[in-house]
């Protein structure tokens, strides 16, 4: 590889690690499912990838990272045009807007996840991380508690409420102290 | 609105998330988003911290595994990209493997290669749970220990870990060579194959059914209900599904009168099927009327060799093996004189050509059994749901050897059918329907050259 590319290499990696977060929680917010959200960055990696040399300065890398992401959700969409479980495209524009506005407080969010994480009880952490850790479905986890998927489904819906309550509850209260 | 449980669009939300809601239910909550905009900052709020779970929520271990070493492989056949290609590789590679969620990547792909879902580029970083399906040709997966796939389309493989993968159909070709690759696993919908330092084959079909074929080394194949079994260099071995997983090894032998195989035993004159303790008989069955008639070939010996205890003497010899005449499937039926419960039918067949070593057609095995435990059948069975016959396996050992050239093909070869319980089943009758070995164009297919046929009881 020569210094050029080297140079470049490193750049983009740097940028993209850095904005990744965000750009996960954007698209996260437009299409159904996590899996559905991997899909859809793997392309939008791909894209920023081989589009990086259009980049006029790396300031300018989240918004022209976030028109890519937008535009992956679209092809996604219309890959997906006969399916009836997703937003019309009207109403997932209007979200694209407003997710892209919240998207500058990821950071903030994150790390108010990560506080409110600990604060959960160790079987409730547990129970999370198996539900998110990639490789555990639903069904089987529902099994060995001797639950249904349909209720293991509400338990977790519960603990994101919690958790997002909770993230609200830490940041207002930052806000308020700075 | 507010962060509240009990209010039912929250249930719409979760059910959305969840991918489990119906379209009517998507659209009322669409419905209510749009009208509401406290709500729509609730739920983008609520799918974001979903999204950084996963980032925050601690993972496995990937990350103190060593990273893919795609220059080690045998497999780097398939043509590279450019000077771009590579430096995405590099890229997007060291990207995903800093990335603990990432666990393979998409490497060399062959130039007839196309997609039947969502299309992939080489460098691309997998997940687990990424879902692979190929319409036609071959692409690499480079998993994040070291092991490397080549999936032939069609296909369908998902991504299961840094060191596994399921086959739902179509071919897989595994290399698993270093340390932290040991254990490298393909899963299929009838059993699993995992690695012991080798190369290997499986392929699945979409009915539930797979083989293996080990190039080198050993393969440790775990099916439900079984012990585990272990097969070396030069093995097969075939899944049929069913509520018995009924099991096919298939393995090749030392070429002697001896019949000596890796782990099947050499033909017994002292199992159940045996002619001479007077219970079970060997006779032709004829076709029916949808199907070209064929009787054993006039140089065959008499079908009763099948069950005389003892295969061949020699590599060559029509008198002491049973083959049908060229062309069309034939069939026998080996009638146990009652019903019984069979644990294991083991077949053999020898043959090489005494002109021409290469010339291994004849030893091949390709036939169809069925049993049947009811009173005589008066009819063929038919098809999969058949009354009277039970469907006990599908064998064809070219399609185990991967047999493409001639000398490919073993000369001496045992089949080995048996199950994860103590019994394949209760029958009285074996229907063995054996097709024949395609041949170059303008010569009828040709006849295995079978020497012995056991059936090993249950207790």
């Amino acid at each position: 590889m020569s210094d050029f590319d080297s140079a470049k290499h490193d750049s983009f990696l740097r940028l993209h690690a850095t904005h990744e977060p965000a750009l996960r929680g954007f698209v996260r917010s437009l299409v159904p499912t996590r899996n559905d959200a991997s899909d859809v960055m793997q392309e939008v990696a791909i894209v920023l990838w081989r589009k990086f040399e259009e980049l006029d300065s790396p300031d300018n890398f989240r918004p022209w990272a976030f028109s890519v992401a937008r535009y992956e959700v679209l092809a996604w969409r219309r890959n997906k045009a006969r399916d009836k479980h997703i937003f019309s495209e009207d109403f997932s524009s209007l979200l694209a807007d407003e997710a892209e506005t919240m998207s500058h407080e990821s950071e903030d969010q994150r790390r108010a996840l990560e506080f409110c994480l600990q604060k959960l009880p160790e079987e409730r952490a547990q129970l999370m991380r198996r539900a998110y850790d990639g490789e555990t479905r639903i069904d089987q986890l529902a099994a060995e508690m001797n639950r249904t998927a349909m209720s293991l489904y509400k338990v977790l819906h519960r603990l994101r409420m919690k958790l997002v309550a909770c993230t609200e509850n830490f940041l207002g209260k930052e806000r308020a102290a700075s | 609105m507010t962060l509240d449980e009990s209010n039912p669009h929250w249930n719409l939300v979760q059910r959305y998330v969840d991918g489990i809601a119906s379209e009517k239910e998507v659209t009322a909550l669409e419905d209510a988003l749009a009208a509401d905009v406290e709500f729509r900052e609730a739920f983008l709020s609520y799918l974001s911290l979903d999204a950084a779970l996963e980032e925050v929520l601690p993972e496995g271990d990937l990350n103190q595994k060593p990273a893919v070493q795609p220059e080690k492989t045998k497999l780097r056949l398939l043509p590279l990209w450019g000077l771009l290609g590579v430096v995405a590789l590099l890229a997007i590679a060291t990207a995903s493997f800093t990335e603990r969620r990432y666990v393979a990547q998409i490497g060399a792909t062959s130039q007839n290669l196309r997609w039947r879902s969502a299309s992939h580029v080489k460098g691309e970083k997998l997940r687990k749970g990424t879902r692979l399906e190929l319409a036609a040709g071959d692409v690499d997966i480079e998993f994040g220990t070291g092991a490397l796939t080549r999936i032939h389309g069609p296909a369908l493989f998902e991504i299961k870990s840094d060191n596994s993968g399921f086959l739902s159909y179509g071919e897989a070709y595994s290399l698993a060579e270093n340390v932290a690759s040991k254990g490298f696993t393909i899963q299929t919908h009838s059993g699993d194959f995992v690695d012991q330092g080798t190369e290997f084959l499986t392929a699945a079909s979409p009915d539930g059914s797979s083989q293996l074929h080990v190039n080198s080394g050993a393969v440790d194949v775990a099916v439900p209900g079984m012990e585990m079994q272990r097969l070396r260099t030069g093995s097969g071995f075939g899944i049929e599904p069913g509520e018995i997983p009924v099991v096919v090894r298939i393995e090749q032998g030392d070429e002697t009168a001896a019949f000596n195989f890796p782990t099947i035993p050499a033909p017994s004159p002292f199992d159940f099927a045996d002619g001479r303790k007077g219970e079970a008989r060997i006779e032709w069955w004829p076709s029916d009327l949808s199907d070209e008639e064929n009787h054993p070939s006039i140089k065959s010996g008499p079908l009763e060799l099948l069950i005389d205890g003892s295969g061949q003497a020699t590599e060559d010899s029509p008198s002491e093996s049973v083959f049908f005449q060229d062309g069309a499937d034939g069939l026998f039926l080996i009638d146990l004189g009652s019903e019984i419960s069979v644990a294991k039918i083991n077949t053999y067949s020898w043959h090489r050509n005494r002109d021409d070593p290469d010339l291994r057609r004849r030893a091949v095995q390709r036939f169809t059994l069925w049993g049947c435990g009811h009173e005589r059948p008066s009819t063929l069975p038919s098809n999969e749901e058949s009354t009277e016959w039970t469907r006990i396996a599908r064998v064809n050992t070219d399609a185990f050897f991967r047999v493409k050239n001639e000398p490919d093909r073993p000369p001496q070869q045992a089949c080995s059918i048996f199950s994860g319980k103590e019994s394949l089943g209760k029958f009285r009758y074996l229907l063995f329907k054996v097709s024949p070995t395609p041949m170059p164009d303008g010569l009828k297919p040709r006849h295995t050259f079978f020497g012995e046929i056991d059936v090993i009881t249950a207790p």
